[in-house]
């Protein structure tokens, strides 16, 4: 079949999409697929070259025989719904219409609350040993009636917790 | 123990798991992508100075038994073949397991009440591997397993507990059941040690952040901690106590040899009675007995196995002299 977007090279990418639950389907070549996106988020990375490289399933392209497949670990749909457990990270955004709403169910309406990659863990706790020391200064400054220097620890709590001063 | 509240609370821990990005998860991992895995975590923590490596396959078998019997690795990672090196701290309070559950599994003990110690010094650790491995993270989900119901923060926070006196009087499964109603897990420690020692954990803490898994936990520890000293005041005046206690010191004052299963009955038996406040025998040297009189701890200690009847013989020794000793002060 010759790719849906160029119309030169034969396809050999199959790209599915589900939204609403009503599927659509693509066939690209590679070098469309690539130029909308369809490629490894983790591509550029050291693991995601190391697992290319590595990984038996790198040749497979994410459809293969009509069968939606994980381009990393090589994890089908069936196996993901058999088994209940992901093959890799890029299963979830592999499979992401599909686990969505499974674990939106499991987590109910909240969020996700943690920190990020990047956080500085120690700046992180010397900001809240500050936060404390300065609550306990303002709780002083209001009983001892300073109400000049509460003012201006409060707004210096304000910066610390990130609050707009506005 | 030198934290807050240790009559009760034994010790915290914080485990901060995590993935790394683009690389299946454990289960799936050739043995290939295991090695390069293994390699890239090395290459953070092997040059790390608070962390000491140890091949597991190198060591002689009781040396991953001891870790586990005090808790610094998992039963499961003692047990793997595959598990080839975990980095420890000197001071034994870190331990990093790599391929334990995730690709690595780093845990931080403080000793009485300090989860938010432990989770602060487990972070750190787990920082200092993202900055060079990117971790496998998700803005909505956040940090990513192959469970999708364990999609979050990566992180569990525990607090052991000596509740002894809700055991003896038969409390602890109502208790656990209170606790999981609220999504706590309450369950013994090692049920080969008895249901008196027991572990306090958050196994999802889903939708909440760590610092809130830790205060959380923190405060149904207290709950539960005055629960077992209200349960042992009332055994102050219960004569079958009374009797179980006197019976108790005079095995541990006399025994030739002790399993230690009975001796962690026996002694915790006394830890009742000492937060009861009907016997002087001190928490700290109860404690240490239970912790250096372990079977593979014991073997450790001097370097070498230990067969079953020295271990018995020593133990009893161990616990005569500190009983003995104290009824002579």
């Amino acid at each position: 079949m010759i790719c849906q977007m160029c119309g030169k090279n034969e396809a050999d990418t199959r790209i599915k999409t589900i939204v609403n639950g009503d599927m659509t389907q693509l066939e690209l070549c590679s070098a469309c697929a690539a130029r909308a996106g369809y490629e490894s988020l983790f591509s550029g990375t050291l693991f995601g070259r190391m697992m290319s490289e590595l990984s038996p399933f790198a040749a497979l392209s994410d459809m293969t025989d009509g069968v939606l497949r994980c381009e990393t670990c090589g994890m089908t749909e069936d196996e993901l719904l058999s088994t209940g457990r992901a093959g890799c990270p890029d299963c979830y955004t592999t499979f992401r219409a599909r686990l969505d709403p499974l674990i939106k169910k499991l987590r109910g309406a909240a969020g996700y609350e943690g920190r990020v990659p990047g956080t500085d863990v120690k700046q992180e706790a010397a900001e809240d040993e500050r936060l404390i020391s300065l609550r306990e200064r303002l709780a002083r400054a209001i009983e001892e009636e300073d109400y000049e220097t509460a003012a201006l620890l409060r707004d210096e709590m304000r910066g610390l917790s990130g609050e707009d001063m506005a | 123990m030198n934290g807050t509240r240790n009559d009760v609370i034994t010790g915290s821990a914080a485990t901060v798991c995590r993935n790394f990005a683009g690389v299946p998860f454990t289960h799936k991992l050739t043995g290939a992508g295991r090695d390069r895995v293994a390699g890239a975590i090395d290459s953070v923590l092997g040059s790390d100075p608070g962390l000491r490596r140890i091949r597991l396959d190198e060591t002689a078998g009781y040396i991953p038994a001891a870790l586990c019997e005090r808790g610094i690795i998992t039963k499961s990672c003692a047990a793997d073949e595959k598990t080839a090196v975990v980095y420890i701290s000197p001071d034994e309070r870190e331990a990093v397991t790599p391929f334990d559950g995730a690709h690595v599994r780093i845990r931080a003990f403080a000793p009485g009440l300090d989860c938010a110690g432990a989770l602060e010094r487990a972070l750190s650790t787990a920082q200092e591997l993202e900055n060079r491995i990117p971790a496998a993270f998700d803005p909505e989900y956040g940090y990513l397993f192959s469970d999708p119901a364990a999609l979050g923060t990566g992180v569990t926070a525990e607090v052991s507990l000596h509740l002894g006196s809700l055991a003896y009087r038969g409390r602890l499964a109502e208790t656990a059941a209170a606790f999981s109603k609220l999504g706590l897990s309450l369950k013994p420690l090692d049920p080969s040690r008895g249901d008196s020692l027991c572990l306090l954990s958050d196994p999802l803490g889903a939708g909440i952040s760590e610092e809130k898994v830790c205060s959380n936990l923190t405060a149904f520890a207290l709950q539960l901690a005055d629960l077992e000293r209200r349960t042992a005041a009332e055994l102050k005046n219960d004569k079958k106590f009374l009797s179980r206690a006197a019976e108790s010191l005079g095995r541990l004052e006399t025994s030739t040899e002790l399993t230690y299963a009975e001796m962690t009955r026996l002694l915790g038996v006394m830890r009742v009675a000492v937060i009861a406040g009907v016997s002087d025998a001190g928490l700290d040297g109860i404690d240490r007995l239970l912790e250096e009189y372990s079977p593979a701890v014991m073997s450790a200690s001097v370097g070498y196995r230990l067969d079953r009847h020295t271990r018995d013989v020593a133990r009893a020794a161990a616990a005569a002299r500190y009983f003995r000793g104290r009824d002579n002060d």
